[in-house]
């Protein structure tokens, strides 16, 4: 990353990875916009004076937190009105995969597959899940990640090498692919 | 000869690339109105990088108002505000301040007293008991 790097290129670069991750942990585009939106002014408003080096682990650190806090809102959301029956129903491949009509088969076979493998990340648990986003997708190390997340490295650890363990186990009895 | 370690991390790794070739693949597959939406989030998130980055005296120095003049206007604000705020909260503890001694000065009135209705029995034995108390009274001054 450059030192010359303005906030914007950095929101840019970063904008549409950090969408993906809260959408998969949220499960709704509205709050995953609303978390997103929250931690880029929260970035923006308080650390914009930092080294542009330093602004990836601490928007993560943001996003992470955010995450965090809105699972227990909804929590306690459901324990307050748990008449109500509004559990989201478990996401299927198809939920992630885009109604296009008159796609070539390779697109949709593609589409497909990116649709199987976000519907598998999505039925890790959260810690599961973002830790594995944090290590394999963004690429930061295992203190940075225990930073992020609040843990332990041990439990970034642990948590990465059952996400990998289960993400495996899926594809190879659910879908047939094995490696 | 491999360890039964690397055997075992091996079909990890190609898992983890599988579905990060996929997550990328969403990434560039994002539909138009959620990269609008992302966008709209991205601009907001600026707006506020635009109104931090504006110094306080740079922006009295553009507009050409001095400090006198600014903290002149705050105090005719806080003084406009005390103004009604004043009055107000007055008339609010006099409200208070009338109903808690009324309420303190003013005793309860017994339920008896209350009832509209007292039986004729009870009158009478009182004008018997009126008059023998009359009669008591006669007999002593009498005999005095």
């Amino acid at each position: 990353m450059s030192p010359a790097l303005t906030m914007e290129d950095f929101l840019i670069d970063i904008e549409k990875r950090a969408y993906r991750m809260v959408a998969l942990a949220t499960s709704s585009h509205a709050d995953a916009l609303d978390l997103l939106q929250d931690s880029m002014i929260k970035l923006v408003t308080n650390y914009q004076n930092k080294p542009s080096n330093e602004w990836k682990p601490l928007f993560y650190k943001i996003l992470q937190n955010r995450i965090r806090d809105w699972h227990r809102q909804q929590k306690v959301k459901n324990l307050l009105f748990f008449w109500k029956n509004d559990e989201i129903d478990e996401l299927q491949p198809d939920d992630f995969a885009e109604i296009k009509p008159q796609q070539p088969e390779n697109d949709l076979a593609k589409e497909q597959q990116q649709a199987t493998a976000l519907h598998l990340l999505a039925r890790l648990s959260v810690k599961q899940q973002q830790c594995f986003l944090l290590r394999s997708w963004e690429g930061l190390s295992v203190a940075q990640t225990a930073e992020i997340m609040a843990c332990s490295q041990g439990s970034v650890k642990t948590h990465y090498f059952r996400a990998v363990t289960k993400l495996r186990r899926q594809l190879e009895e659910d879908h047939d692919i094995t490696f | 000869m491999t360890s039964p370690s690397k055997n075992k991390m091996q079909p990890n790794k190609n898992t983890e690339q599988e579905i990060i070739k996929q997550l990328d693949n969403s990434v560039d597959r994002l539909s138009v109105n959620q990269l609008n939406d992302i966008a709209q989030a991205r601009v907001a998130a600026l707006t506020k990088l635009n109104v931090h980055n504006v110094n306080p005296e740079d922006n009295i120095k553009q507009s050409g108002i001095s400090w006198s003049e600014i903290l002149k206007s705050y105090i005719v604000e806080r003084v406009s505000s005390i103004k009604l705020a004043l009055p107000v909260a007055a008339s609010i503890a006099l409200v208070i301040s009338l109903t808690y001694f009324q309420a303190e000065s003013i005793p309860e009135l017994p339920v008896a007293m209350m009832a509209t209705e007292f039986p004729l029995e009870d009158f009478a034995m009182l004008e018997d008991l009126e008059f023998v108390t009359w009669l008591a009274e006669n007999e002593t001054s009498v005999a005095l």
